[in-house]
């Protein structure tokens, strides 16, 4: 059988090269998490606003809260797996 | 909210056509499913990755699952905010350019001299989408607005709309003393209230 043409092998550089050190991933993550509060905060406060009906702008609120809120419960968790399995 | 009279009613709120947010859909799909693709392959595939390089991978892929889940929303904000309002009075024209610039213009319906819409191509014909303008008698004399959905159908709605307006203003007045014409109906030259 002839061998698969395309190689994965790079694939599994991936994780090494992502493996940064916990201060770095540590320093990212509160990074991101700065962003996201800035970003937020523009968004729901400042955008939102100028929407034409309060019942529209409430469900927007809380449709992008909801999904930010399980994004940043994936992204913690995910950290602190990263931690405890370098530990 | 938009800054309207207290006895204003807002009749209709149009905006561009979901075919424009489409080229964007399908940007951010392909930016969710590829990592997550790349992800699963390295875990069917039992390449030797430690715990902690497994754990980094997951870790950023959520941390790229949000940045998507931000500029989502921002291209959302810039289709959702984006919009024409029509109310009983005037049309307000309003366009978000990123965060922080917002062009907004509005004119009286009764002011209005010209509503033409152009469809052009294939997609704006099968989709039902196109450009309509508004031209009036004001400083700025045309308005643009590109990609709205069932323009042939917005364009009657203003026209209606116009037809209301133009008889709210016109007033007639009935002479009712002795030295006018006697009960003769005149309407207004001016046509304003």
């Amino acid at each position: 059988m002839p061998p698969f043409p395309l190689s994965l092998d790079f694939l599994s550089g991936i994780g090494d090269a992502l493996h940064l050190g916990p201060w770095v991933v540590g320093l990212l993550f509160l990074l991101l998490l700065l962003i996201w509060g800035i970003y937020t905060w523009v968004l729901l406060y400042h955008l939102f606003q100028y929407g034409t009906s309060r019942l529209e702008i409430l469900k927007m609120r809380v449709i992008y809260l909801t999904g930010s809120g399980i994004l940043l419960i994936l992204l913690a968790l995910s950290f602190i797996a990263y931690l405890v399995a370098l530990w | 909210m938009i800054e309207i009279d207290t006895d204003e009613k807002i009749e209709r709120v149009i905006r561009k056509h979901w075919f424009i947010l489409l080229g964007n859909i399908v940007i951010l799909f392909f930016a969710v499913a590829i990592p997550i693709i790349l992800l699963f392959v390295t875990l069917i595939a039992s390449f030797p990755v430690s715990g902690a390089a497994r754990a980094a991978e997951v870790f950023f892929l959520f941390a790229w699952l949000l940045i998507i889940w931000m500029i989502g929303w921002k291209i959302w904000a810039d289709y959702y905010l984006d919009v024409l309002v029509v109310t009983d009075k005037r049309i307000f024209d309003i366009e978000q350019i990123g965060f922080f610039r917002r062009d907004s213009s509005s004119f009286r319906i009764d002011r209005i001299q010209n509503v033409s819409v152009t469809v052009d191509g294939i997609m704006q014909t099968y989709f039902d989408f196109g450009t309509m303008r508004i031209e009036t008698a004001g400083e700025k004399e045309q308005f643009v607005s590109p990609y709205i959905a069932q323009p042939y159908e917005v364009k009657k709605f203003i026209n209606e709309e116009y037809d209301r307006a133009l008889e709210k203003t016109q007033v007639v007045r009935i002479a009712t003393d002795d030295t006018s014409e006697g009960g003769k109906v005149i309407k207004d030259p001016t046509g304003v209230s």
